[in-house]
């Protein structure tokens, strides 16, 4: 089963839930910017959560398919569209074969993922099948998603995916959306832009003028912002002392000050070490709202306790699990 | 174990050790001890160490620290810090574990070494003496990062101590041999690169296909060998 891309759109990569254990070689995790999203698509594909995913980059993609297939949709970035009528994202959607699926503008978010059951067939390289661009490694020949490129769903589904898509089947229709979804508190929402941290290592290196900026201004995505990490823009953000870090790791959701005084999110390819003084940690959960943001939309940050970061992490993964229970209820 | 260590958290997955602030062999057989032990544990919720200079940064999965552990209230991470410094009271483990060796050709050539006109300058020394001080030396990884495969080598003979350069180069060829204050290290993919480049190895730093992607790891022992431009491409070609 496989799909051909048409337009890849700004930027198209296959993404899964990363790479690990290669850190200590200076290997990035990377996978999916919006990890939420890209487990929603899964789930309702009937796959594992770190499937194989496209994560495909603002609008402009048009994806033909060539065999009837199942996916789902989630993040944002754009509406798809199968001629006039539209893809509702966060729903199984099965779609017939030789049918086209345009990508067009959306004001809300910036990234959005495609499941398939099954996953994207493509090789797995050090444990997962990620595109990291710097270093050509991964995903579809280490290289970001062409025209004309075609992609295989893999054989193998799960007995999930097998009903999920036997229940939707319509024969000649070029679509159908599931009339079954999400709770809506499960729904990904990205118009909240207070993003909740908490303190860095390296906090306490900051004047007391820049902890209260850091609090209370706005910080714009700029235009140097890509998978790697995001350089923002405010005021700029001082130290006590002028003092020096040893490089030590760093990681997705780390907020780093560059010697100008700008803060810098790390993302999905952040390197694996880093030594500019850390002024805050994003909380996990919050990373998707990060994923989701455009060069030019404003963020604010919010303090919660290391503790609430942890809690809320665990109540996302449980939130996650049970979805899958009752897709396994209806379905499995 | 040296007991002298600090545990931050740096995020909800991933918790630091920090065994000192300079840069130091004794400081750095520590971090790598401690790799190796919690390795060696194998716990349920380990996910990774990236060894540093003076730290060890360990990932680990909430989820499952919660489940293979009664936490009494506490958080997962709490948790983690709790098992780390009971893991790190085993001192059995000295330092007998066999490093590797690394030998690296470098092509010392002016064609590949933009830079090592200006380090030489700087310590009033000839070109000849930066390759011989370069290559008499040993050195140890402390740490990869940057790119996969860029190895942090230390330490560098005060002669040949030298900054940054003010503004990075746009592109540094792949195997680009270089200088950053008391470090060395080799760029294993043609990046923008800062550091004073003074050879060239031949070497094929990382490469997916092999079964261990990267040359170097850190802890091992490194040693450059000057070799010939003709040298260069012949290694180059092998």
């Amino acid at each position: 089963m496989s799909i051909r891309i048409i337009k890849p759109g700004l930027l198209a990569t296959v993404q899964d839930g990363g790479r690990r254990g290669y850190q200590s070689l200076g290997v990035p995790v990377g996978g999916a910017m919006d990890e939420f999203a890209m487990h929603i698509a899964n789930l309702l594909a009937g796959n594992a959560i770190t499937d194989a995913v496209i994560e495909f980059t603002l609008h402009g993609a048009e994806v033909l398919f060539e065999k009837d297939m199942l996916i789902s949709l989630s993040g944002g970035g754009a509406t798809a569209f199968i001629d006039d009528m539209e893809i509702p994202y966060n729903k199984a959607i099965w779609v017939k074969a030789f049918t086209l699926i345009k990508f067009k503008s959306s004001s809300s978010g910036c990234r959005t993922y495609m499941a398939v059951a099954g996953g994207w067939d493509v090789p797995e390289l050090m444990k997962s099948r990620s595109t990291y661009l710097p270093a050509s490694i991964g995903g579809f020949s280490g290289r970001a998603l062409q025209s004309c490129d075609v992609l295989k769903s893999k054989e193998n589904k799960t007995t999930l995916s097998k009903n999920i898509s036997k229940s939707l089947y319509s024969g000649d229709a070029l679509f159908k959306a599931a009339n079954w979804g999400l709770f809506l508190k499960h729904i990904p929402g990205y118009n909240n832009k207070t993003i909740r941290f908490f303190k860095g290592s390296e906090w306490n290196w900051f004047t007391e003028t820049s902890h209260r900026l850091f609090l209370n201004n706005n910080f714009l995505v700029t235009g140097q912002s890509n998978r790697m990490g995001y350089r923002l823009k405010s005021e700029a953000l001082q130290l006590i002392n002028k003092r020096e870090l040893l490089s030590t790791a760093v990681t997705r959701g780390t907020v780093q000050v560059t010697p100008d005084g700008n803060a810098a999110l790390l993302m999905a390819d952040a390197q694996t070490t880093g030594g500019y003084p850390r002024i805050a940690q994003v909380a996990a959960v919050d990373l998707s709202v990060c994923a989701q943001l455009k060069p030019g939309e404003n963020i604010r940050f919010k303090e919660i306790s290391i503790d609430e970061a942890e809690h809320l992490l665990l109540e996302r993964e449980k939130e996650l699990r049970e979805i899958h229970h009752h897709l396994t209820l209806r379905f499995g | 174990m040296n007991p002298l260590y600090q545990i931050h958290p740096l995020s909800e997955t991933a918790v630091t050790i920090e065994f000192g602030k300079e840069i130091s062999p004794l400081i750095h057989q520590q971090v790598m001890q401690a790799d190796k032990l919690l390795k060696s544990a194998a716990f349920q919720w380990w996910i990774e160490n990236v060894p540093a200079y003076t730290t060890l940064t360990v990932f680990y999965n909430p989820a499952e620290v919660k489940h293979s552990n009664d936490l009494h209230g506490a958080t997962a991470g709490n948790k983690v810090i709790e098992i780390i410094k009971q893991a790190l009271q085993f001192s059995g483990v000295t330092e007998t574990e066999n490093r590797n060796e690394i030998i690296v050709p470098v092509c010392y050539d002016e064609e590949f070494a933009y830079d090592i006109g200006y380090v030489a300058s700087c310590h009033h020394i000839s070109a000849d003496e930066v390759i011989q001080l370069h290559t008499q030396t040993g050195y140890t990884v402390y740490m990869m990062g940057f790119t996969p495969g860029f190895p942090y080598m230390g330490v560098l003979p005060e002669q040949l101590d030298t900054p940054r350069k003010t503004t990075p180069r746009a592109e540094v060829a792949a195997g680009s041999v270089g200088i950053a204050g008391k470090q060395t290290g080799i760029y294993p993919f043609a990046t923008p690169g800062g550091w004073q480049i003074i050879g060239r190895t031949p070497l094929k730093l990382f490469d997916v296909k092999r079964e261990g992607p990267a040359i170097f790891q850190p802890g091992d022992k490194v040693k450059f060998e000057a070799i010939t431009k003709e040298t260069f491409y012949q290694l180059q070609q092998a």
